[in-house]
């Protein structure tokens, strides 16, 4: 067991050193750059706390014993549908290994309500998910084409529902993100893929594009 | 490296085109278009057998403590009384302890359950530390026949009970015995408390439940076997929903209801 945690100690170590060590030749004109990304991720968190409904609304307290409201209209509920977690980035790495952005992500959800009888549209239940994050990336594998990276996101979220025959509700609330693993591949044009925790997703795909760095003037031939 | 790219970036594609995911099935559009008058069923099911029956079954429990033998009390005790101490006041007055509480007070007028006439009040109180006892309901059992009884309500006004029980013979409980059942009611249900608990005119979960026994109901210690009933649920004054709901039993082991709503018949496993 001992050795077990001192080769993890070392293992985290290297990656330490090399990451805080100064700027190979061969990142050296990806540091200074700014990075823009669009991805896409999962909703579980966001569906786990907003949901169609939001755990945090307490208006019209709906008791456990029940399952709907006796005098509602006679509906049902069509499928709940998602758009996913879809997010845009922004990065500016000031270092090979430290890198600050920000993310702007949209989390829709949308579910129809049907008459029990006549099987009409009665209506929908809307739920959008606006979630500004601004971010702190430390990235432990610096190469030319491939950048492992770790990120935490802490900002706000603004949730807005309409629900059908309830009235409008819209809130602000604090959000977070964490990517425990990402791992971009290429250079300009880059894909990448993380896995994390939060209003982004927990797994999350996506594509980027590294602006050229014009402050970056190269040395040696 | 190229490839990685261009398939990261195809498969993101893919993904942010067909970006809306299905997360819930929803319902089944083209069933259980009755399940309002099901769930009105439960309700009334609920009413009855957590605040009437549990009740009135206090009754038969105490009438077979009092009419046991000696040395046979001790068994009805702890088969029916295991977390209530029986204590008996006067010649007529009996109560039945819960920890520090009185929870019911039984006035058996002298006389035992099966005798023809015999009349008992039976009042529950709530759990509490006020120094006046709280009424939560009470209930008047009348034998008007062999081995049957008249239940009423004696203070609830505007809520009553007006049921009649028959059951084979003189029974000590009413969990396991068959009986079957006539009348109506007249009760409030909490959708809070899953019964009629405490009914307050602010508490909007509550809902009233209007009753009509129109074949009468046997009931088995499984299920209803047979008999219908109409009900209606009020709330605020101006919401109502109605149902009818006739019980059956399609085999031994399978009781049903059919439900009656909106002009729609379904039959649903009870």
């Amino acid at each position: 067991m001992k050795s077990k945690i001192f080769t993890l100690l070392l293992a985290i170590s290297l990656c330490l050193s090399n990451a805080f060590a100064e700027e190979k030749s061969e990142t050296c004109d990806l540091v200074k750059s700014h990075y823009v990304n669009l991805s896409i991720g999962d909703a579980t968190i966001a569906s786990i706390i907003y949901g169609t409904r939001s755990i945090f609304f307490s208006y019209d307290y709906e008791p456990a014993y029940h399952t709907y409201d006796l005098f509602d209209p006679d509906y049902k509920l069509g499928p709940k549908y998602t758009t996913g977690s879809i997010t845009a980035s922004y990065y500016y790495r000031f270092k090979s290994w430290f890198w600050l952005g920000a993310n702007l992500s949209y989390t829709g959800f949308t579910q129809n309500y049907y008459d029990s009888f006549t099987k009409e549209q009665l209506g929908t239940n809307t739920n959008h998910v606006i979630t500004a994050l601004p971010t702190i990336r430390f990235s432990y594998l610096n190469k030319e084409y491939v950048t492992l990276y770790s990120e935490f996101a802490c900002g706000i979220t603004y949730n807005y529902q309409r629900q059908y025959q309830k009235t409008v509700e819209s809130q602000f609330l604090p959000a977070w993100h964490t990517t425990l693993i990402g791992v971009s591949a290429g250079k300009d044009l880059y894909g990448f893929a993380e896995l994390g925790s939060g209003l982004r997703g927990i797994a999350i795909i996506g594509i980027g594009y590294r602006l050229p760095n014009t402050n970056y003037k190269k040395t040696e031939e | 490296m190229r490839k990685i790219i261009i398939h990261l970036f195809v498969a993101t594609i893919i993904l942010t085109s067909f970006t809306s995911c299905m997360i819930e099935s929803g319902d089944d559009l083209d069933g259980n278009v009755t399940e309002k008058g099901f769930e009105l069923c439960h309700y009334w099911d609920n009413n009855l057998n957590s605040d009437v029956i549990a009740t009135v079954e206090k009754a038969f429990n105490l009438n077979a403590y009092i009419t046991a033998p000696e040395a046979g009390k001790t068994l009805i005790e702890d088969l029916y009384f295991p977390y209530y101490k029986i204590r008996q006041i006067d010649s007529i007055q009996w109560t039945l302890i819960e920890q520090q509480y009185t929870r019911y007070r039984f006035n058996t007028n002298g006389k035992t359950l099966s005798e023809i006439g015999a009349q008992w009040i039976i009042t529950s109180y709530k759990n509490s530390d006020a120094s006046e006892l709280e009424i939560l309901n009470s209930y008047s059992i009348e034998c008007t026949g062999a081995s049957t009884w008249h239940i009423t309500t004696t203070n609830s006004d505007p809520f009553y009970v007006n049921y009649t029980i028959t059951t084979d013979s003189m029974v000590e409980t009413l969990a396991s015995e068959p009986y079957t059942l006539e009348g109506s009611s007249f009760l409030y249900y909490s959708t809070y408390y899953g019964y009629s608990y405490d009914y307050s005119y602010e508490n909007n979960t509550d809902i009233f439940i209007d009753a009509t026994i129109t074949e009468s109901i046997h009931k088995t210690a499984q299920g209803y076997s047979s008999g219908k009933i109409n009900l209606k649920a009020t709330k605020n004054a101006d919401q109502e929903i109605e149902t009818t709901a006739e019980f059956y039993r399609q085999n031994p082991v399978s009781y049903k209801v059919k439900i009656t709503y909106k002009g729609v018949t379904e039959s649903w496993t009870y």
